[in-house]
């Protein structure tokens, strides 16, 4: 039997979170090994970012029970909090490196929203 | 102990994506410092539940600097590597990072666009910093030969664009109170 149309559309919404959180995943590792390589990566922004990462994993898993169970309100709530925790650490580890620190609306928004939050392993 | 705990996981992690492209006697060198930390780990775990809190902390505190020497023995590695690999790998490195985010802005894009009816005007912005992108990618794929240190800056620069689209299209979804970043 097909879906309801709105459980359709949650159904639809949910497969776009989870395609966009995984892709950002992905990004966030390789800009992360970059970031590692190329000599430019502070230890403290390493381990704050792998937290916001193993964070986003587990909000994954939950959307995915949730969604097993057909409660595809919950799962969408789950995703965006990965992909709200995926955004957070994708801002920071990209800010965080030195040569980029003239970019200046992206500066302000990390100032605006994190600067209290990161405290001690702020470098701007 | 917790701070100790989480070092000791930033190691292993390391480790793991690094295990099969390094020597194996710098792999060996690594993992030896890391079981002397690994060591100290347990030790203070085991004084700690002893009640023995001073000495614990000695042990935690040198099982970071323990983690930190394994750690080291990576680092080393990783910056000769960029350094000695030069300025074509890390283009390489670099185009595929900004493929790859390019790809994700996209997404973003269409997302917004298409499944929830946001606007052109409201992304301007994100599309006049994917405009600058593109001029910072021509001038730099231009000069990548020629001069390959002042392309990879264009390349920053293009990915530096190219994030703060990103950054936009995920600001407007939070002043449309789609997503909420949590602090």
């Amino acid at each position: 039997m097909p879906l309801p149309v709105l459980t359709k559309l949650k159904a639809d919404e949910l497969q776009w979170l989870k395609f966009l959180t995984q892709t950002m995943m992905n990004n966030l590792r390789q800009v992360f090994e970059y970031h590692r390589a190329s000599g430019h990566m502070d230890l403290g922004v390493a381990m704050w970012v792998m937290d916001q990462v193993s964070s986003a994993a587990k909000d994954i898993e939950r959307s995915d029970r949730q969604e097993k169970s057909n409660r595809y309100g919950a799962a969408i709530n789950e995703m965006k909090d990965a992909y709200a925790t995926l955004i957070r650490a994708e801002s920071y580890l990209y800010v965080s490196r030195t040569p980029l620190w003239n970019i200046e609306s992206a500066k302000q928004f990390m100032d605006r929203k994190y600067r209290r939050y990161l405290g001690h392993i702020y470098t701007g | 102990m917790n701070e100790a705990q989480h070092r000791f996981r930033l190691f292993q992690w390391y480790f793991n994506s690094k295990k099969n492209s390094m020597p194996k006697t710098q792999a060996v060198k690594a993992i030896n410092e890391s079981w002397k930390a690994l060591n100290l780990l347990e030790e203070g775990q085991m004084a700690l539940a002893q009640g023995r809190v001073r000495e614990a902390s000695g042990l935690f505190n040198s099982t970071y600097s323990g983690v930190q020497s394994a750690l080291n023995v990576l680092h080393a590695r990783g910056t000769s590597v960029a350094r000695n690999q030069g300025y074509a790998q890390t283009i390489a490195w670099i185009k595929q990072i900004l493929s790859n985010y390019y790809y994700q802005f996209q997404m973003l894009y269409k997302f917004y666009t298409e499944f929830h009816g946001y606007s052109v005007d409201m992304l301007k912005d994100a599309l006049r910093h994917i405009g600058v992108m593109s001029n910072y990618v021509s001038m730099a794929a231009r000069d990548e030969v020629t001069k390959p240190s002042e392309a990879l800056a264009r390349y920053e620069l293009a990915l530096a664009n190219l994030m703060e689209a990103i950054l936009y299209i995920n600001q407007t979804a939070e002043r449309e109170k789609y997503i909420k970043i949590k602090v």
